[in-house]
């Protein structure tokens, strides 16, 4: 799966974030907050076409936590991506 | 040579805004001053044109017709109840004011909004309210490339620095200004709803007048060291809470002008925000509109800043 372009994460203060503006006729705009190991994670899958192996071997090797841990934590980074539309469509 | 003088002052003409130069052209000759009031504060000598950032050239009777392909973005009304459409083909983005169905007046920009063809139709009543209008969109997007921003807000300046007044339409912030310039002594106003914010080449946030100021006629050529930006929110009682990280960001954007159909001006006005927040005061005042609010909203800048 990949991100969809555009988006940009940035560190304002000690926050991430990623911004999104809506593109409809109304005017809004979309705030997401990732903790520092999502947007660690972000950065390293940024701009690739990553499975949900891959991005639990990227945690494993930066993070000291059990395999089970980062399954979990990878997938409900999927799962927040997918709901909030961030992810290219298959 | 005289003649080609007078020539070429009535049909262009250059404004320093923030900074920034923004030039017009007109295929007929224009009384600038007179058609663009609010602008004269900003007229620049005319041979001072080099490094434009922004160029409109207006075209009289001239009809245009929006491109059919052109896809709706948005609807919003301008000051005076005209509806303003956006639009965007492949190559432009097009901007028309719109009366009871009838187009008033055109622009028609390149996607960095860098240079637009504006399109007056004489024949249509107040034709000309449309420009200023539309020198307003343009620049506001087209400074994004310059750091500098378009803020919907209304600005202070008390012992040379700048605070700024960000919030909703009817939130209160020209009130706010005026408990302020009433209550806090040696307060004057900058701008009463859309200075220029920008980051100037030394790094420092800085808050500009602009030609813009809503209803109220204050159009100051001035620039001043930014303090804070305030985001007013009525409420039964002041409260006065310091913003950071996310909560700051979502502060600010919804008062950027901003196109955020082009993901690269949409993009680069959050990594200046995301410098400023670095770099600024910003807060939250829910408020009455009193003189404790101003006191408090003063006092509590004053207290941040000078940890």
């Amino acid at each position: 799966m990949k991100i969809k372009s555009g988006l940009v994460l940035r560190r304002v203060g000690d926050d991430y974030i990623i911004v999104e503006p809506m593109k409809g006729v109304t005017d809004m705009t979309k705030v997401f907050t990732l903790n520092e190991s999502a947007a660690w994670l972000w950065m390293q899958i940024e701009n690739t076409d990553f499975t949900e192996d891959f991005a639990v071997e990227l945690l494993l090797g930066r993070y000291d936590v059990k395999k089970e841990k980062a399954l979990e934590d990878v997938r409900q980074l999927i799962a927040f991506l997918e709901s909030q539309e961030l992810l290219l469509a298959e | 040579m005289e003649q080609n003088k007078k020539y070429a002052e009535t049909h262009s003409v250059c404004y320093k805004i923030a900074g920034l130069k923004l030039r017009i052209n007109s295929d007929e000759p224009v009384d600038w001053d007179c058609m663009l009031p609010s602008c004269a504060p900003f007229r620049q000598n005319f041979y001072d044109r080099e490094n434009t950032v922004c160029e409109i050239n207006v075209k009289y009777g001239n009809s245009r017709e929006i491109p059919p392909s052109a896809k709706l973005l948005t609807e919003i009304s301008d000051l005076f109840a005209y509806r303003i459409r956006v639009l965007e083909s492949e190559n432009h983005y097009i901007i028309a004011r719109i009366y009871e169905e009838n187009c008033h007046s055109l622009m028609i920009s390149d996607k960095n909004f860098e240079k637009s063809d504006v399109y007056l139709y004489p024949e249509r009543q107040n034709y000309r309210d449309g420009l200023s209008l539309f020198l307003m969109m343009a620049f506001a997007q087209t400074v994004i490339l310059h750091k500098t921003v378009l803020l919907h807000a209304s600005v202070v300046v008390k012992d040379g620095f700048g605070y700024a007044f960000l919030g909703k339409s009817g939130t209160g912030k020209s009130t706010h200004s005026s408990l302020w310039m009433r209550h806090i002594e040696g307060t004057k106003l900058l701008n009463d709803d859309n200075p220029a914010l920008r980051i100037g080449d030394d790094g420092e946030i800085y808050i500009c007048g602009t030609p813009w100021s809503g209803k109220t006629p204050c159009y100051i050529n001035e620039w001043v060291k930014l303090k804070a930006l305030v985001r007013l929110e009525q409420a039964p009682q002041n409260r006065f809470l310091q913003m950071k990280g996310a909560n700051a960001m979502i502060s600010l954007l919804p008062s950027c002008s901003s196109m955020r159909w082009n993901n690269k001006l949409y993009s680069t006005l959050c990594g200046i925000l995301e410098e400023t927040i670095q770099k600024t005061t910003v807060a939250r005042l829910e408020c009455l509109p009193n003189a404790d609010a101003a006191c408090l909203c003063y006092e509590e800048i004053q207290r941040i800043t000078n940890n």
